[in-house]
């Protein structure tokens, strides 16, 4: 019998393990393939929900669900932490000592939010990357009667590379319809010489930016936070105040990579950039927000990698060598509105030319959000 | 930029270098560089990837 395991149960993990499970359903069935999920506790968080909680879109409890109900019936779900993993022994160590026996291994351990690693974050700056954050600033935003708005990046790379060019032109639009914009400003800060990483996409959203009167500071990183004097300083020598501060928090890969010698200094996994195999290790995949490819750290990354993995993992059990390759394929919605947006599509050789924002693309987007769940994670197409 | 990271470790006076394949770089390393007030000593160009040695003034 050959034991499959997929680590991690995010957008990746689950997607991933549902395409493996269409692909060897026999296989499974007979008993000839084992396929688990090791997840820390079991829940699912759809996290493009956040940004959505923020601004009263989506409610917290639509952004959750059990895995075990996204998970086919054939696949075995473990609720634990992995504390480690050994290669050399194709093994996972789970916390409490007991060890997990693969063939096949995937990773799909996401990113992990690091706010301490930006002097005065945790105390001075708004966040919307997990749940909690999102409700408090989803709270502050109700009771803001007018001030200076700044959205800051504090690290680099970071998930959803859209998510604070989007939250800044939600909040415009929020400011408006309240009747506060006119008392406000706002302002919009990145660590790079231009308002986004990619080239063609960058000078779009400058443009809509300059349109709505938010303030643009590039290339800014993130010195420290003064929460107190509510003080933004940049590296590069400005200094911007603020009454409310919206920044993304530094990122790195699980600890339990750089621990297992997979990872490098960020903990995330050296991979090769098409066959989505982990550099020099033989039998483990990575995909989603682990891997150090660089590309967009994003669901929808994570979902386009899980059909090559799946189709490797299959070709991996059945003794032929693995064909399918990773083109670099990215699908990313930018909301430029509370009820507009446009989108990004782009692979490694193609970069994307985001079409005018439109209602109607703000639609499909909302629509996602609730089919997500069967589309998705359970792998419906 | 893992230049921005590297500069903060290191003290003024001190020389970093830095390798990137990304096209990118080519604007945005000269551009970070002036902005934030260090020199720009030297880039090399190459067929893999570029090399660029940055010195920290302050
Ligand atoms: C506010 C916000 C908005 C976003 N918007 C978008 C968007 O519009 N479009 C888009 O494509 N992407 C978006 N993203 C990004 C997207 O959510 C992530 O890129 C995606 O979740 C990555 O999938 P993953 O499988 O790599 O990791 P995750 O989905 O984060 O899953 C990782 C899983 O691994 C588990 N795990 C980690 N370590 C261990 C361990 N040691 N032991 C056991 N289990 C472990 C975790 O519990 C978790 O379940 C957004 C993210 C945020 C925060």
């Amino acid at each position: 019998m050959k034991r499959i395991v997929v680590l991690g149960g995010g957008i990746g993990g689950t997607t991933v393990a549902n395409r493996i499970q269409r692909l060897l359903a026999r296989e499974i069935e007979q008993g000839q393939v084992q396929l688990e999920v090791v997840d820390r506790d079991g829940i699912h968080a759809y996290q493009p929900g956040y940004l959505m909680v923020v601004f009263d879109k989506m409610r917290a409890e639509e952004t959750r669900q059990d895995e075990a109900r996204l998970l086919h019936r054939s696949i075995r779900l473990v609720k634990a932490e992995v504390e480690k993993i050994d290669p050399a022994g194709k093994k996972l160590r789970l916390k409490g000592g007991q060890e997990v026996p693969y063939d096949l291994l995937v990773i799909s351990t996401g990113s992990v939010l690091h706010p301490e690693l930006s002097p005065g974050f945790a105390e001075g700056s708004h966040s919307f990357y997990d749940l909690d954050n999102a409700l408090r600033l989803r709270d502050a935003l109700r009771q803001f009667s007018g001030g200076k708005i700044v959205v800051t990046v504090a690290g680099m790379p970071y998930k959803c590379p859209v998510a604070p060019l989007e939250v800044t032109f939600m909040l415009d639009d929020y400011l408006r319809a309240r009747g506060l914009r006119e008392k406000s400003e706002i302002h919009y800060t990145y660590p790079i010489p231009r308002v986004f990483g990619i080239e063609t996409v960058a000078p779009v959203m400058q443009r809509l930016m300059t349109e709505r009167g938010i303030q643009t500071h590039t290339p800014f990183n993130v010195q420290k936070i003064d929460a107190a004097a509510k003080k933004l300083q940049g590296v590069e020598g400005d200094t911007l105040d603020y009454d409310l501060l919206v920044g993304i928090p530094p990122h790195r890969g699980a600890d339990l990579l750089g621990a297992s010698g997979l990872g490098d200094k960020g903990n995330w996994v050296p991979t090769d950039k098409f066959t989505l195999k982990a550099e020099g290790q033989s039998g483990i995949y990575v995909l989603g927000d682990a891997t150090n490819i660089a590309i967009s750290k994003a669901g929808s990354t994570a979902d386009y990698e899980a059909e090559t993995v799946a189709q490797a993992i299959a070709a991996e059990v059945r003794g032929v060598p693995p064909s399918a390759r990773y083109e670099g394929r990215v699908y990313c919605w930018i909301m430029t509105g509370l009820a507009q947006a446009t989108y990004i599509k782009f692979d490694y050789l193609h970069p994307p030319h985001p079409p005018a924002p439109s209602f109607a693309h703000y639609w499909n987007k909302m629509v996602y959000n609730r089919v997500y769940w069967d589309m998705t994670a359970r792998a419906m197409f | 930029m893992e230049l921005i990271g590297a500069i903060q470790q290191e003290d003024a006076g001190a020389e970093i270098e830095v390798l990137s394949s990304d096209q990118g770089s080519r604007q945005d390393i000269p551009l970070w560089v002036k902005k934030a007030g260090h020199e720009l000593v030297k880039v090399e160009e190459g067929s893999e990837f570029d090399r660029y040695l940055v010195r920290k003034t302050h």
